[in-house]
């Protein structure tokens, strides 16, 4: 699992508005708390608070509407400046952000140091009026920094599992979900990670299991991703160079609402999209902006706005020359909605648990070979394209390989992935030799598969030469495809080696 | 007190009635509706045989895996995902267990439990019996599971086993297309299926269809309908 380094700005929305956090400011979202300042947290206040609740604790308690213009406008300062350190930055919601420690780390030399270093560029961007502390925390895989952000301090490589332990059930911010944990007497992550699998999967559902294997440490892996390369990306290029921020996002609506939805249409969607903005001289400024929920063209645009206001105003950052030449979009961590996945918050049917629940079951008897899916791999032969792995096994362990089919047919329904051995010949009944140019001396007549019962070849396609590694003498393979209709109308795929023909796939 | 002999045949008996009456079924390819004119059959045991059974059973597959329904396979070391894929079977919903060895029933039953659609290939032998059979088609029942026996050509297969299933699907090839002699490759052939079973009503239904790697389509019409995979 990658290190994540999160930056987090406690109680964002009050200091995006330029309160300082020892004046009692509270946040509200249609009448409740949304955030407030630690002086507002002496008095009592905490979230989800009804507004009439706060007001009874405290009479110099100042009430204002949340602004998610001002959150986001206030913190792209802070992204550029980390940017620095950083050039690529996961952007989630205003007052957090994430970056992949791997390459800073060495070029700033050590964790430690590279923690200062963002908490120094970050506290330097934020807004004067409020001047906010940061925290920084650092641990494998991004659920497990973003609440070592929490307590400002660096998990050692191995040791989430350790830190995730202690934390209380609240963390995981699923409130139904925690409350039934604590009924049962599970209090903290730890004790919820000790479960087993199966009891959690069949008590708790999709939701709960997803959950138990982020408090286990094992998380992010099991997310089921669409091939990136199979998704398309929007690149948007404007004529003339644009340099005002609404004319910009307004040519730019149609296009991105178009694109979401075309996206949603195919099934797919995606949590996190990298943004490129290019200006006509070739300035490139990129980020990467993550959601919890899945990604929609109004979340987007409004990040875009963010974005794009920034740097043109030379706020996050020197401005540009130039205007804005073109845009790229690329969505990242695709899968699918309404499909089987494990992703906060997604639903998942009731199809699907049932599925889930019995393959488990069936794995939890009769061991982990019990039950398979497929997973594409690719290669040459039939055979290749796709493999079986155990369910439940993470699928980004195995890579698709780039060998492109060569066979212009449709795939045969039945594979062997052991070759059986046949006898095919010629009218006269001596064997078809194929020359290195791929000339036959001979044309194919019969064919059995027991080397008694004898089936008349009606039709046959010309040889396919296929010659694997070449350039090893020792491991070097010359084989001939052939495709055979025979008299009984069933069609074959078989294939000739060193003077032995072999029956590779039956197109049933 | 009934026993649970006596109670199982009324069972076997009256749950059915006539496969024309079949319950709110899932979607069936268009291609193929007028096979199961109320949708398929859930709840019942039916076999597919014939030179093309794998490719049917995915036509068949296709569009209520899309729905969001679940398929379990059993015993199939064979199955040929990328011709599944093409045919629209979405593989994020299939659940596999190609060698289940002497488990084979548990594997089935399982299945039987958890996904919508159950496709078995039962060995020559003792996968064929048809007790067990009679014992998952019940469970099939209970759950409304379509439970579907393959038995791929080559594959012999007891009479009486065979006998004893609900209705029977058989896809014969008739003339393939794009191979010639010495010259092309195979594109798409002719198939006629023909439904049958003593509990289908008139006794008997056929289709033509032609199939292509990609899509499955009634020979009467000239356009194909594509059931173009979107699980790549």
């Amino acid at each position: 699992m990658t290190r994540v380094l999160t930056l987090w700005c406690p109680d964002w929305p009050v200091s995006a508005l330029g309160y300082g956090e020892d004046v009692p400011v509270v946040v509200l979202v249609q009448n409740r708390v949304h955030a407030c300042s630690s002086a507002a947290r002496h008095r009592g206040v905490h979230i989800g608070q009804r507004r009439r609740e706060a007001e009874s604790l405290a009479a110099d308690l100042v009430f204002v509407e949340r602004d998610m213009k001002a959150e986001g406008s206030q913190f792209e300062p802070v992204i550029s400046a980390v940017a620095e350190a950083s050039p690529l930055v996961e952007a989630s919601c205003p007052g957090t952000l994430a970056i992949d420690v791997r390459g800073p780390n060495r070029y700033f030399g050590g964790e430690d140091n590279l923690k200062r270093l963002i908490a120094a560029l970050a506290q330097g961007a934020m807004p004067v009026a409020s001047a906010p502390t940061v925290a920084v925390g650092v641990a494998d895989g991004r659920f497990a920094s973003a609440l070592a952000a929490r307590e400002n301090r660096c998990v050692a490589p191995g040791n989430s599992r350790e830190f995730l332990s202690s934390l209380p059930v609240a963390t995981l911010e699923r409130p139904q979900l925690s409350s039934l944990l604590e009924q049962l007497g599970i209090k903290t992550l730890g004790a919820f990670a000790r479960l087993p699998q199966e009891a959690v999967l069949s008590r708790f559902g999709i939701e709960g299991f997803r959950f138990h294997c982020l408090a286990n440490g094992s998380g992010e892996e099991t997310l089921e991703l669409v091939e990136p390369r199979m998704v398309h990306l929007l690149e948007v290029e404007f004529d003339v160079a644009i340099d005002q921020c609404d004319v910009l996002i307004f040519s730019l609506k149609s296009r991105v609402e178009e694109f979401f939805a075309s996206l949603s249409r195919e099934g797919l969607s995606c949590s996190r999209v990298h943004v490129e903005l290019k200006t006509a001289s070739g300035e490139v400024r990129r980020r990467l902006w993550r959601s919890d929920d899945p990604f929609g063209s109004e979340a987007i645009l409004q990040r875009l706005r963010w974005q794009i206001d920034g740097w043109l105003s030379g706020l996050a950052g020197e401005a540009p020359t130039v205007g804005i030449q073109s845009i790229i979009l690329a969505p990242d961590e695709v899968s699918r909605t309404d499909g089987f996945q494990l992703s906060f918050g997604h639903l998942v049917t009731d199809a699907d648990e049932r599925a889930m629940r019995g393959a488990h079951r069936l794995q939890a008897a009769l061991g982990r070979e019990a039950v398979y899916v497929p997973v594409k791999m690719g290669g040459r032969g039939p055979a290749d394209r796709f493999h079986l792995i155990p369910w439940g096994e993470p699928k980004s362990a195995f890579q698709e390989r780039p060998w492109p089919d060569h066979l212009p047919s449709p795939a045969p329904a039945s594979v062997f992935p052991s070759p059986q051995s046949i006898d095919v010949l010629d009218e006269r009944g001596f064997a078809i030799e194929v020359s290195a140019r791929g000339e036959l001396n001979t044309q194919p007549a019969r064919l059995s598969f027991d080397h008694r019962h004898w089936f008349r070849i009606m039709k046959w396609s010309s040889p396919w030469l296929i010659s694997e590694r070449w350039w090893d003498p020792k491991r070097r393979r010359r084989i001939v495809r052939f495709q055979f209709v025979l008299e009984d109308g069933s069609a074959h795929l078989c294939f000739l080696e060193q003077g032995s023909w072999y029956l590779e796939a039956t197109y049933d | 007190m009934v026993s649970t002999a006596a109670l199982s045949e009324v069972l076997d008996r009256s749950s059915l009635g006539d496969l024309a009456r079949g319950s709110q079924g899932l979607t069936i390819h268009p291609a193929l509706a007028a096979l199961f004119p109320t949708g398929l059959p859930m709840g019942s045991t039916g076999g597919i045989g014939g030179s093309a059974a794998s490719s049917i059973l995915f036509a068949l597959l296709a569009k209520p895996l899309e729905q969001g329904a679940w398929a379990g396979i059993v015993g199939s070391p064979f199955l040929g995902i990328e011709a599944a894929a093409d045919l629209g079977v979405r593989l994020d919903r299939l659940l596999l267990a190609p060698k289940p060895g002497i488990h084979w029933s548990e594997v089935v039953a399982g299945f039987i439990d958890s996904c919508e659609i159950v496709a078995f290939f039962p060995s020559a032998g003792s996968q064929q019996r048809p007790d067990a059979l009679r014992r998952l088609a019940a469970r099939a029942r209970q759950r409304r599971t379509l439970l579907l026996v393959l038995v791929r050509a080559g594959t012999s297969v007891r009479q009486d086993y065979w006998e004893s299933l609900d209705f029977h699907l058989v896809a014969q090839i008739g003339v393939w297309r794009g191979l010639g002699i010495g010259w092309g490759a195979l594109q798409s052939r002719e198939v006629e299926v023909v439904l049958s079973g003593r509990r289908v009503a008139g006794r008997e239904r056929r289709v033509q269809l032609v199939l292509s790697g990609f899509s499955c389509s009634s020979s009467s019409e000239r356009a194909p309908l594509r059931t173009v995979s979107s699980n790549q």
